[in-house]
């Protein structure tokens, strides 16, 4: 029996998969059929069927990954993506290393999402769950079709192969581990507030009554998906070799352009929260974030554009997306065109200047941006479409045209919390903006005399992070003395009662701070990195960037599933080697490289080792300024939404 | 104002049409820019020795297809080459340049699944590959009786791609 068990595991996992999938359509249907046959009691099938396909879905997962821990080459999918010498960790996140498996993470998570929803709306708002829950379940039948019916994973491969193709090495590394799983919490979180706007629209639900409980779920989305495309940079960053974390490539953009939108959702939100403003402003964000997800996905998936990620598919399943894709999009946006528009006038702004006119002011920002990106994203599709040309558009024109709009961005986050909600006193503002100004401009003048040969990136944005950081340092000091001469405390003390107590405001400051230590590493990194390219023999020193390093020769060694040529550099006048690799990996004879990093705070000298030309190394070696501002940068952001999520709610029941 | 949301609509139908589009074209693709320009005449020998002259063979339409014994792809593609041979006859000269191969496998790879070529040039140091632009095989030059590059296709080749490239050399 228990032989008979273990070679119909990934059989059973199947069989789990498509249980989900007649339970999900059972879901989805729940409070059609409660309305239609008068029993209420029906709808709540939903929630249990929503527990039960998430079970049913981690069975499903669980015998795929044991198939991979225990390398059964008889699954198709395993024996393509995994092999015996590959190591425990990536066998196991082989499971995302292809096209199917990805697509069934994208609804394992899905369904995770669904359950946790299921169990938050059982408390805070048990009328309108079965519909919430109905629409998830709709978006998982999308997916769960497209796994079982264009690209299943429990395929067999009988008989079975004798050896694995083995995972991509590029993707043998630990953030490539991890930015899968993270960008897909961010594109399935933000189904979230998507089922939201739907109900809302279908139960003619206040978008005032639930937009207070999109917030977390957008927040956390938005967290992750941050995470994972930090993830993908550091990922490029370390192990593509070409000294640089972001190329503005299609599929790079293909998850930027939700985080933009999702950006001007998080703070949307806030307005409509503070003010009772842009209801369906926030209808039409909560749509496009997960609508951009879902494209997201599409473009990654069906392999439309050319991009370093390359994958290759088979046009039925980039078809079955595309429908799947213009489905959600026609019946939402179509649903949003006949009922989601709220009447104008109860939303009148007056056009002075406040707050809510500035968070307005970020949201137009945010949306100029994604439309942006996706302009850029798709005009050679678009110029290949009209007269067939070949064109990619490149970093010059993603620098060129979004760097200034990003300006505008910090600019706006440095005055928006200096002013107050409604009107504002200008008077009032310039004594608190007015020595931050002072502060940035002199900032920018010191970066210009410093070099004045660089772009004028560098001191406008010099100026402008200068500006935000004294901003909030300003407004920092301003509540702490103000909450010290009430309680006659002092100064630091009272500041960190505050931040204890008011979690969102100084959570969402964080995230601000985290946002300029990145782009302070980014203008260091992107504008005054050093270059160059040497023809090297053991004993050669090269200078760069004010650093010397000597060639010490090459050593070459075999490792797990690997073979590996790694160069010895020394930096002079310290004990530090670095240590850039080539690898081949034999099974799939393919070569990766490894760069050579020696980082601190103030800039990375970062090798690479090339080729043997003549018994000398080709070298390619890199300065780069301040890149660890970037991932530190990360962190901060990290650890403001974790602060900002930490404030205990007050649970309002809708 | 609250109309301006039904710009929506058009956006959306852009966008789907592009996509659409997007799926049916094949973005690896890459136009060579042999295309329009003369083959390149190069001499040198095939797999038995004898003087061959790569370029317009026998004042017919001609079919360069690049291969090798090592190359996976080729194999897949073989029967193609097999199928279009018979289909076109002496219509149509169908070559080849057997790219960095060694002879012995190559000859063998040829009696195992059949020879449709007139004959293979054998460019063992790739210099003909070279000139050629070549950096993948297999990849097939469709050459008219002028003597002008028509289609480069690098990728294994389809019987639809084949019938279409001997459709524009006929032009």
């Amino acid at each position: 029996m228990q032989g008979f068990i273990s070679n119909y595991l990934v059989e059973f996992g199947h069989l789990a998969v498509f249980t989900a999938f007649i339970l999900s359509i059972v879901q989805a249907a729940a409070p059609w059929l409660a309305g239609r046959l008068e029993t209420p009691a029906l709808a709540r099938s939903g929630i249990m069927a929503s527990y039960i396909v998430l079970i049913l879905m981690t069975i499903g997962g669980a015998t795929l990954i044991h198939a991979f821990v225990i390398s059964d080459f008889t699954v198709l999918y395993v024996a393509s993506h995994s092999n015996v010498e590959l190591p425990l960790l990536y066998k196991v996140t082989a499971l995302w290393g292809g096209h199917e498996g990805s697509l069934f993470l994208w609804a394992w998570i899905l369904s995770a999402f669904t359950t946790l929803l299921a169990i938050q709306g059982k408390r805070l708002f048990p009328k309108r769950l079965p519909v919430l829950l109905s629409v998830q379940a709709l978006l998982l039948l999308g997916f769960l079709g497209l796994i079982l019916f264009l690209s299943n994973p429990f395929e067999r491969l009988l008989p079975g192969a004798v050896a694995g193709r083995d995972l991509n090495p590029l993707l043998q590394d630990p953030g490539m581990a991890f930015h899968p799983p993270m960008l897909y919490l961010g594109y399935v979180g933000f189904s979230i507030p998507f089922a939201f706007a739907m109900t809302a629209m279908l139960t003619r639900w206040e978008t005032t009554l639930w937009i207070g409980l999109i917030r977390r779920w957008t927040l956390f989305a938005w967290t992750m998906l941050t995470i994972g495309i930090m993830l993908g940079g550091w990922w490029a960053y370390y192990e593509l070799g070409w000294g640089g974390y972001w190329a503005w490539d299609p599929v790079e953009n293909a998850s930027f352009m939700p985080w933009l939108l999702g950006t001007a959702l998080i703070h949307s939100i806030t307005v409509q929260e503070n003010r009772r403003m842009l209801q369906t402003w926030n209808l039409f964000l909560a749509i496009s974030t997960f609508s951009l997800s879902l494209l997201g996905t599409f473009l990654v998936r069906s392999g439309v554009l050319s991009s370093v990620h390359a994958f290759a598919v088979d046009p039925g399943r980039g078809l079955y997306i595309l429908m799947f894709m213009g489905t959600v999009l026609v019946v939402s946006f179509g649903l949003f065109l006949a009922k989601g528009r709220v009447d104008p006038q109860r939303e009148a702004m007056s056009s002075s200047m406040s707050r809510e006119m500035l968070f307005v002011m970020n949201n137009v920002l945010f949306s100029v941006l994604c439309v942006l990106v996706m302009l850029g994203t798709l005009y050679p599709l678009a110029l290949e479409a009209i007269n067939g040309a070949k064109i990619t558009v490149g970093a010059p024109y993603f620098n060129a045209v979004l760097i200034p709009f990003f300006f505008l961005v910090i600019l706006l986050m440095g005055v928006a919390p200096a002013t107050p909600w409604r009107n504002v006193n200008l008077s009032r503002l310039w004594s608190r903006l007015g020595m931050p100004m002072g502060i940035g401009f002199i900032a920018a003048v010191i970066m210009f005399v410093w070099d004045s040969q660089a772009h004028w990136f560098a001191f406008v944005g010099t100026g402008l992070v200068a500006f935000v950081l004294a901003a909030m340092l300003v407004d920092f000091y301003r509540n702490a003395r103000r909450r010290a001469k009430q309680n006659n405390d002092n100064i630091v003390s009272a500041w960190f009662y505050l931040v204890k107590r008011n979690r969102r405001y100084y959570g969402g400051m964080f995230v601000h701070l985290g946002i300029l230590v990145i782009a302070i590493g980014m203008i260091g990194s992107g504008l005054f990195r050093q270059e160059q390219v040497v023809l090297m023999a053991k004993g050669d020193v090269i200078e760069i960037g004010g650093e010397k390093l000597r060639f010490d020769g090459v050593k070459q060694f075999k490792k797990d599933n690997y073979f590996a040529l790694q160069g010895q550099f020394a930096l002079l006048g310290t004990d530090i080697v670095l240590k850039p690799e080539r690898r081949k990996y034999p099974v799939q004879e393919a070569p990766t490289t490894e760069s050579g990093i020696h980082a601190n705070w103030a800039r990375d000298v970062y090798f690479v080792i090339g080729e043997l030309v003549d018994g000398r190394y080709s070298v390619h070696a890199y300065v780069n300024p301040l890149v660890q501002w970037i991932w530190f940068g990360g962190f901060i952001i990290v650890f403001g939404i974790g602060w900002s999520l930490s404030q205990r709610i007050r649970e309002k029941r809708a | 104002m609250n109309k301006i949301w039904w710009a929506i609509v058009p956006v959306l139908v852009i966008l789907f049409g592009l996509l659409g589009y997007g799926l049916t074209s094949n973005p690896k693709h890459i136009p060579s820019p042999l295309i329009g320009k003369p083959f390149p005449v190069i001499e040198g020998k095939d797999l038995n020795g004898n003087k061959v002259t790569l370029g317009v063979v026998n004042g017919k339409p001609t079919v360069v297809n690049v291969w090798a014994s090592w190359c996976a792809a080729c194999r897949l593609e073989h029967n193609v080459l097999i199928r279009g041979s018979r289909r076109y006859g002496d219509k149509i000269s169908l070559v080849a340049i057997n790219y960095k191969d060694e002879l012995a496998d190559a000859k063998a790879w040829l009696r195992q699944l059949g020879n449709p070529y007139l004959w293979s040039f054998h460019d063992l140091a790739g210099r003909a590959g070279l000139e050629l632009g070549v950096y993948g095989v297999p990849e097939t030059f469709f050459v008219n009786k002028q003597g002008i590059i028509v289609e480069k296709i690098s990728a294994p080749l389809t019987d639809a791609q084949f019938s279409a490239g001997v459709a524009l050399m006929s032009k």
